[in-house]
């Protein structure tokens, strides 16, 4: 295992630290009970577990522990807050607009997409100029602006893309939905723990992201922090500990979104993971993917063979292809020399069309706080040779 | 089982066997507050606050929808408890004298 160069991180991070591993087991060694399901001291000792990961959660996005809901990853966190929203939106009225941007991943797409279908809203995309070697940000203001119409009651967009570096200027995307009494909903699975992100000052309804990525805890963590005064429909329904007796959900967040048993162990884990971060600082952190990704970078740049999209953006995310080699060689033949990337499409065909990569996609390499200078020079050797 | 007496929002006791004019300065009373992390939200803030309360599972006996989870103190801190919550938005479905 030491002999693989891990540059996947924009998939998962990894390795995660050591205090997150042991939080996980001490949690299931000492924390067994059921969190919110009983008053014996295994239970409270869960229940204790998980809210101080909300409490950490709440004060590194700028809100409070009940607004902080655990959910399985961002993909779920996402569709918890769209289709939430669109069902306290729908009621008493038609179909709305909703907006989302060109460079969205299906998290985002998929659940808008079937609402689309479904008659409860109008889907349109606004352009976000990904390869454009400006800067970008009055571009895509303009872009979002202009396609706001009477009816627009949301707009989902990711803050940093999952296939190249670009990254959206949520703050002013947040404050121009404030102004229009829009909802926004924001996928940071690529942001959180590399980017500051406060959602009350943001503007944002519904912040979605995973912890398993730049905030380090294990698979099977996500979260959604909902916005000062946000409420939403209900995704799943069942037992959480409250109100037993009554047929519908409490009122009452995080719990009225949270049916079932939550993954306590996987939370102690991020919580120790929001724990690294703080102490590694989001500064830091970001710099290091910066300088690594533009090594990353210029180095691929400086081959004959090999094209960047959107080389101009500043990031620890590096999507590129090789002349005469469809992407999924390029990844086996990195696989096979232990060097861990992505090749493909990255769930996220709308992003994939914006950029004009090749039919068969193409390959991306990812940092991460673990990344080191050597990882990013072995593939660049291998990718020399080809 | 908790025994415990219904408070009025004014905190006085309207438990008719206690008599009236009775003081619920003496003993502990809970704020019934429904989901546990809200009750442990509370928990926190009575902390900052310099209040001692713990965390509680209310008997089902004393809530109408079934289980709920809120927070003991002493109830001569009554009226700071209430402040604290209120301030911070945190709702407090009924106030029990045990």
């Amino acid at each position: 295992m030491s002999k693989l160069v891990y540059l996947d991180h924009a998939a998962t991070s990894y390795p995660k630290p050591p205090t997150v591993m042991a939080a996980v087991s001490d949690c299931m060694k000492y924390c067994g009970g059921n969190p919110g399901r009983g008053s014996h001291p295994l239970a409270m000792g869960a229940a204790s577990e998980i809210y101080s990961c909300r409490e950490m959660a709440a004060e590194m996005f700028g809100a409070e522990p009940d607004r902080v809901i655990f959910t399985l990853n961002t993909t779920h966190a996402l569709n918890l807050a769209i289709k939430g929203l669109a069902g306290r939106g729908k009621q008493g009225s038609g179909g709305f607009h909703v907006l989302c941007s060109d460079m969205e991943h299906n998290a985002v797409y998929r659940p808008l997409y079937r609402l689309a279908v479904e008659g409860i809203i109008d889907l349109e995309v606004f352009d976000t100029f990904p390869a454009a070697p400006v800067r970008t940000e009055d571009l895509i203001l303009r872009s979002l602006t202009s396609r706001i119409r009477p009816d627009t009651r949301m707009v989902v967009c990711s803050h940093a893309s999952n296939i190249c570096s670009a990254i959206l200027p949520i703050r002013r995307i947040g404050e121009l939905c404030r102004r229009r009494g829009i909802h926004l909903v924001v996928d940071a699975a690529q942001s959180a723990g590399v980017y500051e992100l406060d959602v009350d000052s943001m503007g944002i309804t519904a912040l979605c992201l995973p912890g398993h990525k730049g905030l380090m805890g294990p698979q099977g963590t996500g979260m959604l922090i909902l916005g000062k005064g946000a409420a939403l429909d209900t995704l799943m329904e069942g037992g959480n500990g409250v109100d037993s007796l009554r047929g519908e959900m409490s009122e009452d967040a995080p719990e009225r979104y949270e049916a079932g048993t939550l993954q306590t162990p996987a939370i102690a884990g991020l919580r120790a993971g929001l724990e690294f971060v703080e102490s590694a600082g989001i500064e830091a952190i970001r710099e290091h993917e910066r300088r690594l990704g533009a090594k990353l970078r210029d180095g691929l740049l400086e081959i004959p063979k090999v094209t960047v999209y959107a080389p101009h953006r500043e990031g620890g995310v590096v999507l590129f292809s090789v002349e005469g080699y469809t992407s999924e060689e390029v990844g086996r033949i990195l696989d096979g020399e232990g060097i861990c990337v992505r090749a493909g499409f990255h769930c996220s065909a709308l992003g994939h069309n914006t950029l004009q990569t090749p039919a068969d996609g193409a390959v991306r390499g990812s940092l991460g706080w673990s990344s080191r200078e050597r990882d990013v020079e072995g593939m660049l050797r291998v990718v020399r040779k080809l | 089982m908790r025994r415990s007496n219904q408070l009025n929002q004014t905190g006085a006791d309207t438990d008719s066997r206690r008599g009236t004019g009775a003081s619920h300065s003496v003993g502990t009373c809970t704020a019934v507050i429904g989901s546990m992390t809200r009750a442990m939200k509370a928990q926190a803030l009575l902390s900052e606050a310099a209040v001692r309360a713990s965390l509680v599972k209310v008997s089902s006996a004393q809530t109408t929808g079934g289980c709920a989870y809120g927070v003991d103190f002493p109830c001569t801190q009554r009226a700071n408890v209430q402040v604290v919550l209120e301030r911070a938005g945190v709702r407090v479905r009924e106030y029990l004298q045990v």
